[in-house]
């Protein structure tokens, strides 16, 4: 029985986007894991908000810590459920036999993490805003900015420790004990650089820390992608 | 994959000598360090904590992950179970001698500082080593069958390494750029010869201890395989 | 004028001596366990074993 061929296997960039939009299909049919992860962040602020003793701390040194505490924890949960679609009947196989290269996999399922955790800021800093009355204005667009780029070094790093937690017997622990060590210096980037811009302070002394956010992103999305395939039974 | 048959390790028990040579070498620093070394004149005798807290911190860091991480990529790259056994007891010989950092720092710290734990560079370096090494042999205990196990370690170690420079570098920045209590700086830079000799003589005994229990973690990894194999082999 | 700090010293000198210590006996401990069960797995009128594996 001969297997058909595809004629012009998608190259790695696109294969990732295919890859991609397969698990955002996946998701925004449901919905409950993008839902859950969305109202979890958005508790985790208003328990912050009533553990906050306003006359000791001011918002503007409060609020960065909150937003991107909170934003690795509901990041976690959205990354549990990357791989865990594939562990069914080993569906991953069926992505593993397509005419894709390994790295176009890695790079699809972070591409998805990555609207996931997205979709979660885009709600999430304006709570925060909200919440503790910052005044922003023009500051939102590098906030933006910051969000992106501490978005993409946890994705990066979540989405390898979870193609691996999820071949384990303690997943739901693993994932977090893996992945909170290298967010640390992503949350360090991002609050401290975003607590500078709202604090008003020129963007140079918020720049040192971004471009330890930038170069955490290229090397990590480097490392990850290459060392992806080594995480794959085959 | 690996292969079910190995070279056989003895099953009857060997005398290490490494392992005692390095004992009586840390007993004798000991000895030196405590009896026959001057006390320094501004920090007072606490200052000998330096001894076994430095030599640990190197040998943690430079020697134990340094290890843990070139076995990883050698791993990856020829796929040697040996590699994956070295870099699993590097791992776990190097979480001794950070647990021995962790807990000489504070209280040397108090001495120097007047706080337990400040925040100070290298030490919260050391605790990133700790936390990442508990991570790597959290894994390693997740997974079950070897080879994954080794390549999933493999993997950790390497990004792991890759860590590290960036830890170093974001706690350097968010110390400097927020003032900590600094009463008086360890250690000046020019120390009296005794105290020199005494440095590196700690040093190098606890290079060696490192050594000899490398060794020893090495042989049980070689043996734990090898009951393994032989009872899958049994049923 | 030099303060008085020898038992900062001595304590630290202690727990580490301690925890070296510790690990020293935990691996001959294990050592002694995993020739054991070889041993075992090695003699002639072995049982089947279904102990999981790993140390």
């Amino acid at each position: 029985m001969t297997e058909p061929r595809v004629a012009n296997p998608p190259g790695t960039l696109a294969a990732s986007w295919i890859v991609a939009r397969k698990d955002l299909a996946i998701e925004f049919r449901t919905r409950t894991a993008f839902l859950s992860a969305l109202v979890f962040a958005l508790l985790g602020v208003t328990i912050f908000y009533f553990a906050w003793d306003a006359t000791a701390v001011s918002a503007a040194d409060l609020a960065p810590g909150v937003l991107w505490v909170i934003f690795t924890f509901a990041g976690l949960l959205g990354l549990q459920r990357s791989f865990g679609s594939e562990l069914a009947d080993r569906a991953i196989d069926g992505l593993l036999g397509a005419p894709i290269s390994r790295e176009a996999i890695y790079l699809g399922k972070a591409l998805a993490n990555l609207v996931f955790v997205g979709g979660i800021l885009v709600v999430t800093i304006p709570a925060v805003v909200l919440f503790y009355n910052l005044p922003m204005g023009e500051g939102i667009g590098a906030l933006a900015g910051i969000a992106a780029l501490a978005a993409i070094g946890l994705v990066a790093v979540g989405t390898l420790f979870s193609a691996m937690a999820v071949n384990t017997r303690m997943a739901e622990l693993l994932l977090p004990m893996l992945s909170l060590p290298f967010f640390v210096p992503i949350v360090m980037g991002a609050a401290q650089s975003s607590a500078r811009l709202m604090a008003g302070r020129p963007i140079a002394e918020a720049w040192p820390w971004l471009r330890i956010l930038v170069a955490f992103d290229i090397v990590f999305v480097t490392a990850c992608t290459l060392a992806f395939p080594y995480t794959l039974d085959e | 994959m690996t292969t079910a048959s190995e070279p056989l390790p003895l099953a009857r028990p060997r005398r290490d000598p490494l392992l005692g040579v390095a004992i009586v070498a840390v007993a004798l620093v000991y000895v030196r360090a405590l009896a026959f070394t001057p006390i320094e004149a501004r920090q007072g005798p606490a200052q000998k904590i330096l001894y076994i807290h430095a030599s640990a911190a190197f040998i943690a860091l430079y020697v134990a992950f340094a290890l843990m991480a070139v076995c990883s990529i050698l791993y990856l790259w020829l796929k040697d179970e040996k590699l994956d056994r070295v870099a699993e007891s590097a791992a776990e010989v190097g979480l001794t001698f950070t647990t021995v950092v962790l807990l000489t720092g504070p209280l040397w710290g108090k001495t120097i500082w007047g706080a337990w734990w400040t925040w100070d560079a290298r030490l919260t370096s050391t605790l990133f080593l700790w936390f990442l090494i508990v991570a790597y042999s959290l894994l390693r205990g997740a997974v079950e069958e070897r080879g994954r196990r080794a390549r999933y370690s493999a993997v950790l170690g390497i990004l792991a390494a890759l860590l590290v420079p960036f830890i170093h570098l974001s706690v350097y920045l968010f110390r400097t750029l927020h003032p900590m209590p600094i009463l008086l700086k360890p250690s000046a830079p020019s120390m009296p010869a005794e105290m020199q000799v005494t440095f590196f003589s700690a040093f190098s005994a606890f290079l060696l201890l490192f050594a000899a229990l490398l060794r020893a973690r090495y042989r049980i990894a070689t043996l734990r395989d090898l009951v393994a194999s032989r009872e899958e082999h049994a049923g | 004028m030099t303060p008085d700090n020898a038992g900062f010293a001595t304590a630290a000198y202690t727990l580490a001596a301690l925890v070296y210590g510790a690990y020293i006996v935990s691996l001959k401990v294990r050592e002694r366990r995993l020739r054991e069960r070889l041993a075992r797995l090695e003699s002639p009128a072995r049982p089947a074993s279904n102990r999981p594996a790993g140390a």
